[in-house]
């Protein structure tokens, strides 16, 4: 009698709370008057560099923890989730996970960055509004300007907005200066240069992680032909690439590249190098094939072992050999190598009426030649193939190498080991990525992404 | 992306010949451990630990910037008189370079302020037997006791980046670690250890933050340890993140900052005395490998600069092959002998061609140093010179791997003996200059001995020899494509032609002392090569205009040795329309080809020797690079290939 006495009382109790909990989130959901909003709407850098922005950043990170590319990245390397996971945690004091960014934040994100700096713009919903209030009360953040800094990361309000930003200069700028945008909506995100790249991002029904690239402002000839013949790389390169209607010059071109130190001596080294092309080596081909087989970094400087294919269905112009030029040949096709700077650093060449093979190393242009009819007939307008796991491989070794040589600012070899190499490795992980690209408007769409190894090639035939 | 990286990290692992970015080097000071560099105005802009091969310690100016009133980079003195402060390297100061005397390693530098009637006179070098560079100034003209402070960006390092030799000037926004005074000692240090992480920056940003006591910054591991200590007693210690916000501080008598992480600028105020009417101050600089040897070093320093004013200028003892010159060439000799002396790395026995950071130039190419040993050897320097042989012996590769040929050696080398160029640039004419000085150096040599040093050194020999004798184009029989310099690019040149046959002729030569044991195929090769020689020589309008360096004249034909010794004789009268490199090998040539034929060449007059010798010495001192190795030993070789008759 005594213990049904009890479990009534208990079950009282447990109805109360039930019932404070119900009125406590009600007044939550009333107080927080943007909960209902749906305009996708948040701030960006009125003068920016690059944008990113999802219309739902929960749901395409759910979608991304799903994907079959994310579990091989994960299984791969396991510290990376890991730590992104402790850092958001050690910095805000909270575990996040989708759920809970929708409740804090909402679905949309946008992020802008100008200068060096980045400063990300989402909804301050009732919750983010309720802790931070209580945090700059009980002084656990420090607060300057409206601004208050959080384990390295500035964050203010801004109306209905949240700027959180790497430096309290960007947020301040976004704060005193944004222009308020409105995301496309739906998973994925959205990559913006304001120049000519926008990337898309998505996850495909083989839930692997799929991304469109735009790429505005390339140059290219309508192709005669509907389809055109590729040749087949006598073994898998690293990186591969083919166009056609497109000189890869004018991609590779230096003014499209960004600024980096050193830029101004990477250009005059590259036109000392294209000096020693024959005149007219990138005049007039249809398709161009480029693939990078190997890079040999087993000593300090690098060496790259790659070849260029390029065809034409008219009479391209006639290659000569410079001076200086040692006459070679290969499966029955003349040509001949250009001396510059070693075995490291030559050129062989072989050029006829309609092709032209370009290749630094003497085996890799044997083997070409040996397979030049072997091939594939295809209608793509360009195609991008990656290895990830070899391109990984090489990267690790290079970044490993930058470290022990001194060349990484303030980073040793077991900085570079424990701080880079793991995302490295999750790069590797995603198997192979490869892209289809067709011609639209005033650019080329690229379409494409990760793989499960050894099934790229399959799948986009 | 990567084939422009990588053409870029070629370029510069070539660069020998561009103007640099900072005021170039004109005075060099050391004996083969640490050497200092200066410029034209006295700022030292080079300091290289452990030897004139190690990485730069300075951190290297702009060229517009270090030449601009209160200028930056490098370290350099400043004095205040009549309000006003007046620098080191002020371009509206007149200026005088020399050293204090002909065999001196102390650079003498007066900087006068004709408005001002002020005149600073500089004494530096390296003190000899002492890991520390010591700059004393002598003021005069100033009316009341001036204020004076000596300011260095300096930039230490430890690393060295085989193949690529960009690890100081080209990388100075990496180097640098620390800086921290010690004001109870009156000193300031800057240091780097070696490869600092994550870990080691977190702490010394620890130590700033915490103004820690000075004995938590000697737990930092080895590396570059850089201490200023100067005349007593000593005013201010300043550390500083900008070369502007540390001059600025020493201006306004503000102390700043007790350490500094990052880039580090430190200066140093000591209280001149007054001498003579006049005023005097000095500075002294050390380096070691940790604090303690740092210190150590900057103590003995510290005893031995406070006479440097006054004691008679460290004079070296001449080598009697140099002291017994005819009178006309001793000063030029002797000169040539001090810079050789300077960049020859006493440890290691290898020799850079120029202590400049911009372009990389502290490297030493067995192509030139070959004949840096050569000329030691021919000074009386024998055991440099030998232990320079055996090093380059060392190097010659003995195991054909993919774009190293078995027989070739790296195409430059750090004065450790690490490769300083790309593995795969192929130089064929410093293994060919090698053999052939081995022989220059063995030939005089009792039998027995030769016989024992061919034998000891054979296997080195025989690839050597067999990498020159197929390295050739099957078309026509000229060596295959290899490095030049000059075009920075593979290319078939006539000084390659006739360095191969140089080597391939001593090659026939060393395996005679051995008992003929030289396979027939090596005579075939040089005879090919001889001919091929020949007719260059004979066909004056294929002769190149640069600096193509004719060794080996045993063979050739009488119509060769009329052609070369003419054509010599008559680019060596107008000396004004070459630089010093091409007059430095023409020089030499014309002594070797007299050496050879004395009955068929004739030497030059000496009115033209001491025209070309007047022109070398300008244009070293006028030419982008500092005293170069490369210039020296052959103007050494010339003079003592000359003078023999």
């Amino acid at each position: 009698m005594g213990l049904a006495w009890l479990d009534r009382k208990h079950a009282r109790r447990g109805w109360i709370a039930l019932f404070a909990g119900a009125g406590l989130l009600a007044l939550a959901i009333g107080l927080d008057f943007d909960y209902f909003a749906r305009d996708g709407q948040a701030l960006v850098l009125s003068e920016r560099e690059w944008t990113l922005s999802s219309g739902d950043f929960p749901g395409t990170w759910s979608s991304i923890e799903q994907s079959a590319a994310f579990a091989r990245a994960a299984e791969k390397a396991p510290e990376v989730p890991a730590r992104i996971e402790a850092w958001m945690r050690q910095t805000t004091g909270l575990r996040w996970t989708p759920l809970r960014w929708n409740l804090w934040f909402g679905p949309v994100l946008f992020v802008s960055g100008a200068d060096g700096a980045a400063v990300a713009s989402v909804r301050a919903k009732f919750l983010a509004r309720a802790g931070f209030a209580l945090a700059r009360a009980t002084g656990l953040v420090d607060t300057r300007d409206g601004i208050s800094q959080v384990s390295g990361v500035h964050i203010a309000r801004a109306g209905r907005f949240f700027l959180i930003g790497t430096s309290a200069e960007i947020v301040s700028r976004l704060r005193s200066s944004g222009e308020r945008w409105s995301s496309l909506g739906g998973t994925g995100i959205m990559y913006d240069t304001r120049a000519e790249l926008v990337r898309a991002f998505n996850i495909n029904a083989d839930n692997e992680i799929q991304l469109s690239i735009v790429w505005g402002g390339i140059e290219h000839r309508t192709p005669a032909r509907a389809e055109y013949f590729a040749i087949e790389w006598p073994e898998a390169p690293i990186l591969s690439a083919v166009t056609r209607g497109v000189d890869f010059h004018s991609i590779a071109s230096t003014d499209r590249w960004p600024e980096f130190p050193g830029r101004s001596e990477v250009e005059r080294a590259w036109s000392d190098f294209e000096a020693l092309l024959p005149e007219g080596w990138r005049a007039g081909a249809d398709t161009t094939q480029f693939a990078l087989f190997d890079v040999d970094s087993s000593e300090t400087i690098p060496v790259v072992d790659a070849a260029v294919f390029s065809r034409s269905e008219s009479p391209l112009l006639e290659l000569k050999p410079p001076a200086g030029a040692i006459p070679y040949e290969w499966s029955g096709n003349a040509g001949w190598m250009t001396p510059w700077l070693g075995e490291g650093a030559q050129l062989f060449v072989v050029a006829n009426e309609r092709s032209r093979v370009f290749a630094n190393q003497e085996a890799t242009m044997a083997k070409v030649m040996a397979r030049e009819r072997a091939g594939r007939i295809t209608s793509d307008d360009a195609r991008i193939d990656i290895d990830a796991a070899r391109l990984a491989a090489v990267l690790s070794d290079l970044a490993r190498k930058a470290a022990r040589e001194e060349l990484w600012p303030e980073r040793n070899e077991a900085d570079v080991e424990r701080d880079v190499v793991p995302w490295l490795n999750a790069f590797g992980a995603l198997g192979e990525i490869a892209f289809v690209g067709k011609y639209e408007g005033e650019g080329i769409t690229l379409r494409g992404g990760t793989h499960a190894p050894a099934k790229a090639a399959e799948d986009l035939r | 992306m990567i084939g422009a990286a990588l053409a870029l990290a070629i370029s510069i692992a070539l660069a020998q010949d561009e103007a640099p970015a900072a005021p170039p080097v004109t005075a060099v000071s050391g004996r083969g451990a640490l050497t200092a560099g200066l410029d034209s105005n006295g700022v030292l802009s080079v300091l290289r630990f452990p030897g004139p091969g190690g990485p730069d310690q300075m951190r290297q100016a702009g060229g517009g910037e270090a030449a601009a009133p209160g200028a930056v980079g490098g370290g350099r003195w400043g004095i205040e008189s009549g309000g006003r402060w007046y620098w080191f390297g002020d371009p509206r100061a007149s200026t005088r370079q020399g050293y204090a005397s002909p065999g001196s390693g102390v650079i003498e530098t007066t900087m006068e302020w004709p408005d001002a009637r002020l005149t600073v006179r500089q004494r530096a070098g390296v003190l000899p037997g002492h890991e520390a560079f010591v700059s004393a100034i002598e003021i005069s003209g100033a009316g009341s006791a001036p204020r004076v402070i000596w300011v260095a960006d300096f930039a230490p390092v430890t690393r060295q980046i085989p193949e690529l030799p960009i690890r100081d000037g080209a990388l100075d926004a990496l180097n640098g670690f620390a800086a921290f005074a010690n004001r109870a000692a009156g000193r300031v240090w800057s240091f780097r250890p070696q490869n600092p992480g994550k870990a080691e920056w977190t702490r010394a940003r620890g130590l700033v933050a915490g103004d820690a006591a000075l004995e938590a910054w000697t737990d930092f591991a080895d590396g570059a340890w850089i201490g200023v200590a100067s005349s007593a007693p000593v005013i201010n210690l300043v550390v500083a993140s900008t070369p502007r916000e540390l001059m600025g501080a020493l201006e306004s008598r503000a102390t700043l900052l007790s350490a500094s992480v990052g880039p580090s600028n430190v200066g140093i105020e000591p209280a001149p005395v007054a001498q003579g009417g006049g005023y005097r101050a000095w500075i002294a600089v050390s380096v070691g490998a940790n604090l303690v040897s740092g210190a150590k070093a900057l103590d003995d320093a510290a005893i031995a600069a406070g006479g440097f004013f006054d004691a008679a200028p460290e004079t070296a003892v001449l080598p009697a092959e140099i002291a017994s010159l005819d009178p006309k060439f001793l000063p030029s000799a002797t000169r040539h002998w001090i810079t050789l002396r300077a960049l020859h790395d006493a440890q290691t026995g290898l020799t850079v061609r120029d202590v400049s950071a911009v372009p990389p130039l502290a490297r030493d190419w067995p192509r030139e140093g070959a004949l840096a040993a050569w000329a030691l050897f021919e000074i009386g320097e024998r055991d440099a010179a030998e232990r320079s042989l055996e090093a380059y012996f060392g190097k010659i590769r003995s195991v054909d791997r993919p774009r190293r040929p078995l027989g070739s050696m790296p195409e430059s080398l750090y004065t450790d003996g690490d490769p300083a160029s790309p593995h795969f640039i192929v130089d064929d004419r410093g293994p060919a200059r090698v053999l052939w000085v081995a022989d220059r150096m063995l030939r005089d040599r009792p039998e027995a001995e030769r016989t024992a040093w061919v034998r000891k050194h054979w296997k080195g020999i025989e690839a050597t020899a067999e990498f020159l004798s197929t390295w050739s184009d099957a078309r026509y029989g000229a060596p295959l494509y290899a490095v030049d310099p000059v075009g920075l690019a593979d290319a078939e040149t006539q000084d390659r032609l006739f360095a191969v046959h140089a080597g391939m002729a001593a090659a026939l030569r060393l395996g005679d002392y051995a008992g003929g044991i030289a396979p027939e195929t090596w005579r075939v090769r040089h005879a090919q090569l001889r001919d091929m020689a020949e007719r260059v020589l004979i066909t004056p309008e294929k002769w190149i205009a640069g600096d193509a360096l004719v060794l080996e004249f045993e063979g050739l034909s009488e119509d060769a040795l009329v052609q070369a010794h003419e054509l010599t004789l008559r680019r060596l009268e107008n000396p004004i329309a070459l630089g010093d490199r091409a007059l430095a090998s023409l020089l030499l040539e014309s002594g070797l080809l007299h050496e050879h034929a004395p009955d068929r060449a004739a030497l030059p007059s000496l009115g033209t020797i001491e025209a070309v010798l007047d022109r070398i010495a300008t244009t070293s001192a006028a030419g982008s690079i500092g005293p170069d190795a490369r210039v020296s030993s052959q103007v050494l070789l010339a003079i003592l290939a000359l003078r023999r008759p």
